[in-house]
Parts: structure tokens; C-alpha cells; sequence
């Protein structure tokens, strides 16, 4: 008898589920949960008619576009690049850097002003 | 792409804004479920003016979200979840501990039932009722979620199954977690509408109806597929424990951050999974509704139709499981056209769906520390005479002081945060793109600022009996 553990995957397979659909849950916990997304089969779905900007050639993922694609060769399958791609995702990374900074500054000004706000609001309240 | 990202944002901004002043024009200037009612009674308000007060929850939910954006850096997330302290746990150590707490368990049960037949008939000075609901639905599934899941050592019932020849048929796969919703949605329709905090006779019966099915159900499938698959208790525990810091794996104890487990993949697979989870947030929300005076609002006019009360409650119960688990999936849905992604809306529902209960946590907390506390003097004498309680006068209360109702505010604020961090983390599991996991975020967000504001909302209300079926 198997003594009881967290470890669903274990149990999942125990079901007798052998439907693609629990791809995820048959990958071993412990792979990283970025290859378990990038497993194609009912994870993924491609409206009819559209054809993915890229598809990923070593585990057929569709992406939307292709910096996605990009991104995902450059962290998800850094040993199978070649030098071309692994260079378009560092140029692609360090784009993305850049958009982020600028995300970051408007996040921390919308929560400056927040504050602000609250602090006025609680000061008139309790006043 | 960032521009449509603001707009969004401030349109769910304007949302926010626009039903705190709906709510503040029909409410004016908080205690917690129809347990705590029908065992102590109602509780009080708050300081601060009611629009104000949601306002301000629904604002550090925003901000807490806005913040978490903040951490992009990949390795440092993958490094806080993946940290952590393994202690093995020798075989022999694991099968003892687990024979004593069944053991352990069995006895208690039994000295429910007993009591609860020929003990006093009154729940605050009852070991069954005080057992019942302070021990095991406050104080363990406090356990569960602080510290992590004790039920597997405790579980009596399997063990019991396990001892007797089982496994008469095979359990349909197909049929998933669905019959641990289903049954979960009994025990707390049970719970809502017969009086088994006052009368520990119709609690010693309900324990001996669930032992019954739990144990013929285990029998039948066999005791792990049942204990995985269609047994509430075991699956209440599974789920409340996965926000523990320390978890049972395969090498032995580990001890994590909490909430860390809430990233993974294999907690939840299938959508009868996220129902369940969705399931443990509403019955809060729904125990806590109904002794409040908007919900004997909503309970008499259903009433006032025509309903016989149990039927409004089973309305009730079932139409907001359905409102709450639709607007997850909606959110879910929002959430893949946002993220410009292939990965279907279900996938995303079913990746996102832990980070819920670290909300749950936080909301049963906010429901039941506070009576959990005041209850220990009574639990105290009832443990320590179970066959021969003394008078009812007896069994005490603590008195709280008046800051407690601000900790059930900090504990709600707590599980949102929790829950938007995990989120946040597993966003970052799922996507490429750095700015598209945190777009991914925004509809997921922006639901949890709406039931921030409602769940604060229902805390501050006054509390009262559930109309028609408690005294």
C-alpha cells in the first residue's frame, strides 16, 4: 500500500488516467514547471484558421509572436541554440530590460501617488 | 502594448472605484460564520467610515500586485520557491506516527459520538460540538495551512478500509475530484441549515454518516483512490496543507517558504480540482454572508417567494459556488487574451487555481482565529473531562480585546497577498516574456480587489443567528 504523500504527481498517475490532457500532471514535479508549459497537446490551442507567428522546434510550441519565441529558445532551451539565436535573445532580453525599467517607473509613481492619496484621504476622514 | 496595459489598468481602477461608492451609498459605518454565531453570538463594527475602509483593502491588493510586479528577475523567484530545509523521515518513524494519530483520532471520534448522544444538549458546553468545530474545522485546518497537511497520520477511516477487504471496484478515472465537490457541497449545506453547533445529538449522528459513507466508499474503491480522489476531508486538507511551509516529499520533511508549493503544476490537474479550491473560498464567503444582515435579506426574500428555507439555502449555496467559479474562469479567459499566448484559458485556470488558497487561508483565518481563541478555555475543560463534563456555566470564554478585529483585516489583506505573489510566480513559470506574465496578472488582480472589498465588506458587518434554521 502506498504510504500517503503531497506528491500528487505520483498519485495522479495511479489514476489509470492515460489521457494526454494530464501531460502536466504525469511530468515529474521536480522538471521545471517551464517545460511542463511548453509541452504542446490540449495546453495549447490555435484558433481555426490562424497560423502561430512561430512554432518552437524543439517542443512545438506556438507563439503569438516571434520575440516570444525568441525569449522562450533563449530560457527554455539555452543548450539547443544556435549562436544567431542565442544572440537575437539577448538583444530581445535586453530590450525587454529596457521596457521593464520604464514599466517599474510608472509602477512606483502610481504607488507614490496612491499613497499620497490615502494619506490625504485618512488625514480629512479622521480629522 | 504598455499604453493598452495602463488603459486597462485604469479601468479596472475606475471598476474598483465605481462599486465602492455603490457599496458605500447602501451600506453604513465585523465576526464571521454561522458556526461562530450559533456558538457565541454576533460581534461588532469598525472605526472607520465603510467606503473608506473598502477602499483602502481594495488599494493594498492593487498595490500588492503592483509590487510583486516590481520582482522580474527570474533567478531570485526561482530561488525563493525553490528553497528549502529536508529532514528524512525514516519509514518506521512515518508508519508509527501515523497508527498513533489514527489511533488517536478513533478515540476522539468515538468520544464525539458518545457525548454527543449522552452528553449536555448545549453546543457551547458540548465535547462533540467543541471538538468538531473549534478543534478540527478551526483549529486543524489552522494546522493545515500554517504549518502543513496533518491529516494523512491522523486519517482513522482509511485505515480502517485499509484493514478491511476493499477495492471492489475500479474508480472511473473520468469522474475526477468531482465527487469530493460534490460531497463537500453537502457537508456544508449540512452544516448551514441543521443546527449541529446547538444540538451535539444531530452532530454525533452526522459523525457516524460520514463515517458510514467515507468508509464504504473507501472500501469499494480502494482506500487511496478514494482518500485521492472523492473524500472531502482528505482533499480539504490536501489543499489547505499545500500552503504550509512544511510539506511531506518523497525524500522526507521539507520545509519551504510558504506558498511555495502553490507554483507547482501538480496540485491542481483537472478543473474538478479548481472547482474544490473555488468551493473552499465561497463556503467562507457564504457562512459569513448569511449572518450578516444583507444575507437574511437575500435568504427572506427567497423565502418571501415561496422557498422553503432549506431550498433558499441550497439556491443560494449553488448559485454563488457557480458566480464565483464562472468569474475565475472568466478571469482566466481575460487573462490569456491579455497575455498574447496559445496556452489555453484552462491550462491558465488550472495553473493559477492554488494561488487561491492561499486566499482561503487568509479568509479562515480572518473567520475563525478569533473564536478559535476565545473558544480554547471551553475546548480545554471539555478535553479534560470528556465523560463526565462539568455544569455549563463551566466552560468559559476569553474576552477579546477590540484590537482582534483588526487582525481578521490583516489576515484577509495577508492570504490576497500571498495569493498575488504565488500567482506572480507562477506567471513567470508560464510565459516568455517578462511584461506578459505580469499582463497576465491584471484580470486575476483585479477579481481578487473586488472580493478583497466584498470579503472586508461582510467583516464589518454586524452578525446575527441564520434566519430560519437557528435559534
Amino acid at each position: 500500500m502506498a504510504t500517503p504523500t503531497n506528491d500528487a504527481a505520483a498519485s495522479a498517475s495511479h489514476d489509470g488516467d492515460a489521457a494526454p490532457a494530464t501531460a502536466d500532471a504525469a511530468t515529474p514535479a521536480t522538471a521545471d514547471a517551464a517545460t511542463a508549459a511548453s509541452t504542446p497537446g490540449p495546453n495549447v490551442a490555435v484558433p481555426e484558421g490562424e497560423q502561430p507567428a512561430a512554432r518552437c522546434r524543439h517542443c512545438e510550441r506556438p507563439f503569438k509572436n516571434e520575440r516570444l519565441y525568441a525569449l522562450h529558445l533563449g530560457e527554455v532551451h539555452p543548450d539547443a541554440c544556435s549562436d544567431a539565436e542565442r544572440e537575437r535573445y539577448e538583444a530581445i532580453y535586453d530590450e525587454e530590460n529596457h521596457d521593464l525599467f520604464t514599466f517599474h517607473v510608472k509602477v512606483v509613481v502610481t504607488l507614490l501617488v496612491t499613497y499620497f492619496v490615502f494619506t490625504y484621504l485618512y488625514g480629512f476622514v479622521w480629522a | 502594448m504598455t499604453a493598452g496595459s495602463l488603459r486597462g489598468r485604469r479601468g479596472a481602477l475606475t471598476a474598483a472605484l465605481a462599486l465602492t461608492v455603490g457599496v458605500a451609498a447602501g451600506s453604513d459605518v465585523a465576526a464571521a460564520s454561522n458556526v461562530v454565531s450559533g456558538l457565541q453570538g454576533g460581534t461588532g463594527t469598525v472605526t472607520v467610515p465603510t467606503w473608506l475602509f473598502l477602499l483602502t483593502g481594495g488599494a493594498v491588493i492593487a498595490a500588492s500586485g503592483m509590487l510583486s510586479m516590481l520582482v522580474t528577475d527570474r533567478a531570485l523567484l526561482e530561488e525563493i520557491h525553490t528553497w528549502s530545509l529536508t529532514v528524512p523521515e525514516p519509514e518506521t518513524a512515518r508508519e508509527w506516527l501515523g497508527r498513533l494519530g489514527a489511533a488517536g483520532t478513533a478515540l476522539v471520534l468515538a468520544l464525539v459520538v458518545y457525548t454527543g448522544f449522552t452528553g449536555p444538549q448545549i453546543g457551547s458546553a458540548s465535547f462533540a460540538v467543541l471538538v468538531v468545530f473549534v478543534g478540527a474545522r478551526a483549529g486543524l485546518t489552522m494546522v493545515a495551512y500554517a504549518v502543513g497537511n496533518p491529516w494523512p497520520a491522523l486519517d482513522p477511516w482509511r485505515r480502517v478500509a485499509a484493514a478491511l477487504p476493499n477495492g471492489v471496484v475500479e474508480y472511473p478515472a473520468d469522474w475526477k475530484r468531482w465527487p469530493a465537490v460534490a460531497a463537500l457541497l453537502a457537508l456544508i449545506y449540512v452544516e448551514i441549515v441543521t443546527p449541529l453547533t446547538q444540538s451535539p445529538a444531530t452532530l454525533a449522528w452526522a459523525v457516524l454518516g460520514y463515517s458510514a459513507f467515507t468508509i464504504t466508499g473507501a472500501v469499494a474503491v480502494g482506500p487511496d483512490a478514494w482518500v485521492r480522489n472523492a473524500d472531502p476531508v482528505s482533499a480539504w486538507f490536501r489543499f489547505y496543507g499545500a500552503v504550509g511551509p512544511l510539506q511531506r516529499t518523497s525524500e522526507g520533511w521539507s520545509l519551504r517558504a510558504p506558498g511555495s508549493r502553490l507554483r507547482e503544476a501538480d496540485l491542481v490537474t483537472d478543473l474538478s480540482d479548481v472547482a474544490f479550491v473555488v468551493l473552499l473560498v465561497w463556503e467562507l464567503t457564504l457562512s459569513g454572508f448569511v449572518v450578516t444582515p444583507p444575507g437574511e435579506t437575500v435568504v427572506r426574500a427567497l423565502v418571501g417567494v415561496g422557498l422553503p428555507p432549506v431550498v433558499a439555502y441550497l439556491l443560494l449555496l449553488l448559485a454563488g459556488f457557480a458566480l464565483f467559479l464562472g468569474a475565475y474562469l472568466l478571469a482566466a479567459r481575460r487573462s490569456r487574451e491579455r497575455a498574447t499566448t496559445y496556452l489555453t484559458a484552462r491550462s491558465l485556470a488550472l495553473r493559477f487555481a492554488p494561488s487561491l488558497l492561499a486566499i482561503a487561508g487568509g479568509y479562515h483565518l480572518a473567520h475563525y482565529f478569533a473564536f478559535f481563541v476565545s473558544q480554547t478555555p471551553s475546548l480545554w475543560t471539555a478535553l479534560l473531562n470528556p465523560l463526565s463534563p462539568p455544569a455549563p456555566p463551566a466552560f468559559t470564554r476569553l474576552v477579546l480585546p477590540g484590537w482582534f478585529g483588526t487582525l481578521d483585516i490583516a489576515f484577509v489583506l495577508a492570504g490576497h497577498v500571498l495569493a498575488v505573489w504565488a500567482a506572480h510566480a507562477t506567471s513567470f513559470d508560464l510565459f516568455p516574456g517578462r511584461l506578459q506574465a505580469i499582463r497576465s496578472q491584471i484580470p486575476f488582480i483585479a477579481v481578487m480587489v473586488a472580493y478583497t472589498m466584498l470579503s472586508l465588506w461582510l467583516l464589518s458587518l454586524p452578525t446575527g443567528a441564520t434566519p430560519f434554521v437557528q435559534g
